[in-house]
């Protein structure tokens, strides 16, 4: 995330000015074919690598004698055709690249130069994490009790940061908030998560507490004094941190708001309902208090309504935007603008679509290769009346099947597939010490709600190629799969 | 990996509309591209072909882009011409080694004369800079391989030139008598690569070796031919084809009949339809439970929400649909007109020309007009020249049977026009950008249609990219107007914007008919050196 910060801010004046040439020196680096052919070939060795040990691990743990490639899973090997498609690519477009890239491109975050290194570093951060995460369970956990707790409130002190220095993106006059980022997009996108997570943290906590106070025993001997007091003490601290929690989830909401990002808004939206809905779906009616047991007798009802609330909710949605209320305000105006007929912005994006299906439609085996997506585009397919050519690269999906072919996009559609359905781990749990609780279980579901909000947001604004959402991105599908698969395996246990 | 009937419905639903949205977009693209690459004996070749969709012999342009061009960045000049019924070629070359270039043109030559959309005979060489130089070099020394046309675009002087003229030893190669084709140079009157004075010597020297030349200097324009490139690209392409098939000299424009993406996603309708009735087909029917209260309540509130925007969705899509009357402009005075817009529609709306139109005509209009002259554009009109030279349709009796004009022309032109300050500035960029799209057809041409014969409307005008003087004249007047310039046509049928409080003569596109680069070069009179 710091290093989108890190190309945009600038070094002030008290540096000296070989100091501030470093920064130059560092993006003229990332940006030389060199050096990124070195990346890109370290990577491929990580990747084996990682490979290599996890099919280890799970060949020893299934105690049959295989192949260690025979120990991979699916989700493995969709991994190593995505990577294997991203490095043939690079090496097959070798000599049509220039020795470096444009630099403005990259200040400005258009640059497309970098989009190999990031999708590569990402898969590999993800085998890492899941690896890491699969053999030490300590440090999973510890992620989940404080490395939250710290995305969440770094995401909400960024979102009070005027950003200054990149380029200000407007909507009708007013500045879209970029926070410590480059892209309104990418700010928005990054609020939402840091919201998933806050929201998914809140509604656990706040369930704890009404469930701690429901199972309160009466005041009877002395040894229950001592542990009403320390009770007391854990409810205090959860009401401090719900305090804390709701007011970093005040400044993301503000934060999220001011980047008039609607693709983040939709996301997150999604995302919450998502966390909402699947926490108190996995709390177990024995287990909830009065508070959880009212809310999940409702949610129950919601799920048996569904078809008529979607119908409601649709009715309710077509006379809100159809109505004559044109309100002035810049929120409702950004809001009600996707039904807006003369918004150049969504309008652009579907020409875009259109053009990257038809890019698709003729190399749909092999893609065009990494550097070829814009210029073609804009040289062959973009009908004359798009101006702003920008829009072809917004869409990752697209985009992954425009650069790599069908079969890498099928791949990766594979992978978050198998991520999500926590598809994989034959080797079973066997951490007796740290079984499966609620706690487990609201950590999976903000992970899977953070999956969501970037899934989304990688159809509207893009963000698999940014590693300000890379990411995240990666670490989270990672973290969602195997507390998904810690939870399953576990339970058949 | 254990497929379960969910993940089925998924992958299956996945991949009949990705499939099905492929087909739609195919559907939709006028060109086909097929990417080529030859081999010589020293490197390989990359190229690509752009042409017309419908498949039969074509005309050839051959495309040498300039230095540091790429055949991936040809794209709109070739699309230009292949929108006109070429098929075009552009590919990449050695720029710096006119030997292996040679080698490289040989092979994309016999390549392309070997394809079965290309018409050999009728081929024509255009050339950018770099390229019009290597061009015209290499037809020096390979004058059989001649094409029956040569463009040279920005091209100046060559030193095999100089070696022929005395100005060096001539190795006997070279003999500029060999060519008898056409010759048409384009040039900018401030290009600071090659100056002017280099391609006037060229072109006499051309015209006095016996070779047809048309040499055409743009006024004001530099080396690449700034804002007006596509258009000077545009008129060429129209040029090649009176030259190149006088039979058929009008640009062939493709019809395409796309498939509605509905169609194309039926079989992920279909296939959605299938799961849902086979998994009703297993299960038993049941009573459900009883329904509370609540849950009727629900569903009455659904049931009149439902109503509610079913009747406002109608208002939307159906009420526009429908002819202009009384009863339709009073429904729609009260339920789609905001209350900005209301004096623009009311003034709009009592104007005799509405009659048979529909009420989706009108609203547009005042909605758009409003919203590009008072949230868009820089510029602010009178009122009253507003609405007459900006709101209203009616620019001309007779294009005025067609008004349903302003949208597509704000949809491709507002974008362009977006950071100009000043109403003149916009009419600048207008009169270049239109003349890229439409065709002018001078009057008088034996082999075109009755002048009389053009149409009129400015849909058509702009549907079918081709019309004659005064119809560009009537579309120029509504692109104007569409982007919140005031324009009207003044009594020599001549396009006028308003701007600073007074009306002023529209600016002109750099060329206006092909018969603009008809400019025969004079053989120079040896004795007084003037034509």
């Amino acid at each position: 995330m710091l290093f989108e910060w890190l190309r945009g801010v600038p070094v002030p004046s008290c540096f000296p000015l070989d100091f501030r040439d470093i920064r130059d020196e560092v993006i003229g680096l990332f940006l030389a074919k060199t050096f990124q052919g070195f990346v890109v070939g370290t990577l491929l060795l990580y990747h084996l690598l990682l490979l290599r040990l996890k099919a280890g691990g799970n060949g020893q743990g299934s105690g049959v004698n295989m192949s260690w490639w025979r120990a991979l899973d699916t989700r493995d090997w969709c991994k190593f055709f995505l990577v294997l498609c991203a490095v043939v690519h690079f090496i097959a477009d070798w000599d049509v690249v220039p020795a470096s890239a444009d630099k403005e491109l990259f200040l400005f975050g258009n640059d497309q130069s970098t989009n190999v290194l990031v999708l590569l570093v990402g898969i590999v951060l993800g085998q890492f994490v899941e690896m890491m995460a699969l053999r030490n369970v300590q440090l999973r956990l510890s992620f989940g009790q404080f490395g939250l707790i710290v995305l969440v409130a770094f995401l909400a002190v960024a979102s009070l940061i005027q950003n200054t220095w990149a380029h200000q993106f407007e909507y009708r006059g007013g500045i879209r908030a970029t926070g410590l980022w480059i892209n309104p997009n990418t700010y928005g996108l990054l609020m939402g998560i840091g919201l998933v997570l806050a929201l998914a943290y809140l509604t656990h906590t706040v369930s704890r507490v009404r469930k701690d106070q429901s199972n309160e025993l009466p005041n009877k001997d002395s040894n229950r004094q001592g542990s009403k007091g320390r009770l007391e003490k854990d409810r205090l601290m959860s009401l401090a941190l719900i305090c804390v929690g709701s007011i970093a989830a005040m400044f993301l909401i503000t934060g999220l708001l001011h980047s008039f990002s609607r693709g983040a808004w939709l996301a997150v939206l999604v995302g919450c309902a998502f966390v909402f809905s699947d926490i108190y779906r996995a709390t177990e009616r024995k287990q909830a208090g009065r508070f959880e047991l009212k809310t999940i007798t409702a949610l129950a009802w919601l799920r048996r309504e569904k078809w008529i609330l979607v119908i409601a909710g649709c009715s309710v949605m077509v006379l809100v935007l159809t109505s004559r209320l044109h309100l002035d305000h810049r929120l409702t105006r950004r809001l009600t603008s996707v039904v807006n007929a003369n918004d150049y912005s969504w309008r652009n994006r579907l020409i875009a679509y259109w053009g990257a299906l038809q890019i698709i439609a003729d190399h749909p085996i092999a893609g065009i290769g990494w550097y070829h997506a814009s210029p073609r585009f804009e040289s062959f397919y973009a009908p004359p009346k798009l101006t702003d050519h920008w829009s072809i690269i917004l869409n990752d999906y697209l985009t992954l099947g425009m650069v790599l072919g069908i079969p890498a996009l099928a791949c990766f559609t594979g992978l978050i597939w198998g991520s999500w359905n926590g598809v994989g781990n034959r080797k079973p749990c066997v951490e007796s010490e740290h079984p499966p609780n609620a706690s487990t279980s609201w950590r999976a579901t903000a992970y899977r709600g953070v999956v969501i909000v970037l899934l989304i947001g990688f159809w509207f604004d893009g963000g698999l190629f940014r590693l300000a959402l890379a990411t995240p991105f990666w670490l989270f599908l990672e973290l969602s799969h195997t507390e998904r698969s810690y939870l399953r395996n576990t339970k058949q246990i | 990996m254990n497929i379960n009937n969910k993940s089925l419905i998924f992958w299956g639903l996945g991949a009949l509309l990705f499939a099905g949205a492929l087909i739609w977009a195919k559907s939709d693209d006028p060109f086909r591209r097929i990417e080529f690459s030859v081999n010589t004996s020293d490197a390989k070749t990359r190229g690509i072909i752009v042409l017309p969709k419908l498949e039969q012999k074509r005309p050839v342009i051959l495309y040498l882009h300039g230095m540091g061009g790429s055949y991936l960045t040809d794209g709109r000049e070739l699309r230009q011409w292949a929108e006109l019924g070429f098929a075009v070629v552009g590919f990449d070359y050695n720029q710096t080694n006119y030997p292996q270039f040679e080698r490289q043109f040989s092979a994309v030559l016999e390549h392309v004369r070997q394809q079965p959309w290309a018409m050999a005979d009728h081929m024509a060489w255009i050339g950018y800079s770099q390229g019009a130089q290597y061009s015209l070099e290499y037809l020096l020394r390979h004058p059989a391989a001649h094409p029956q046309l040569m463009v040279r675009m920005s091209g100046g002087w060559i030193d095999a030139l100089s070696e022929m003229t005395g100005g060096g030893t001539n190795s006997g190669q070279l003999e500029i008598s060999d060519l008898r084709f056409q010759t048409l140079l384009v040039h900018g009157e401030r290009d600071d690569i090659f100056p002017t004075d280099d391609v006037r010597k060229l072109a006499g020297l051309l015209a006095s070796n016996g070779v047809p030349v048309d040499l055409k200097i743009l006024p004001g324009v530099g080396h690449t031919f700034g804002i007006e490139r596509l258009a000077v690209i545009r008129v060429i392409g129209e040029y090649c084809k009176v030259h190149l098939i006088p039979d058929h000299p009008q640009p062939e424009f493709t019809q395409l009949c796309p498939i509605p993406f509905l169609v194309c996603s039926l079989p992920a309708f279909f296939w959605l339809g299938a799961w849902y009735y086979s998994s009703r087909r297993g299960q038993k029917t049941t009573d459900g439970p009883r329904l509370t209260k609540l849950a009727i309540g629900l569903r009455a509130v659904t049931v009149v929400l439902t109503i509610l925007a079913l009747m406002q969705v109608a208002l939307h899509l159906v009420l526009p649909r429908m002819e202009i009357n009384a009863t339709t402009l009073k429904i729609a005075r009260n339920h789609l007109v905001p209350s900005q817009w209301k004096d623009d529609f009311e003034s709009m709306a009592s104007r005799p020309l509405w009659k048979g139109q529909k009420l989706e005509t009108l609203l547009t209009h005042v909605e758009l007009a409003n919203y590009t002259v008072y949230e868009l554009v820089k510029w602010k009109p009178d009122e009253q020249i507003y609405r007459d030279f900006v709101l209203s349709p009616a620019i001309d009796p007779d294009s005025d049977i067609e008004l349903a004009w302003r949208r597509p022309l704000w949809e491709f032109y507002y974008p362009r026009i977006r950071g100009e300050q000043t109403a003149k500035g916009a009419a600048g960029v207008v009169a270049c950008a239109l003349r890229e799209r439409v065709t002018i057809w001078p009057g008088g041409e034996t082999k075109s249609p009755n002048p009389k014969n053009w149409p009129r409307g400015i849909q058509t005008i702009w549907d079918r990219q081709i019309t004659d003087q005064e119809g560009f004249q009537l579309i120029y007047v509504a692109t104007l107007r569409s982007v919140g310039v005031p324009a009207r046509l003044n009594s020599f049928h001549q396009t006028e914007y308003w701007d600073e409080g007074q009306w002023r003569a529209a600016p002109r596109p750099p060329l206006n008919t092909w018969r603009d680069l008809n400019v025969p070069v004079q053989v120079p009179n040896l004795a007084t050196g003037r034509p």
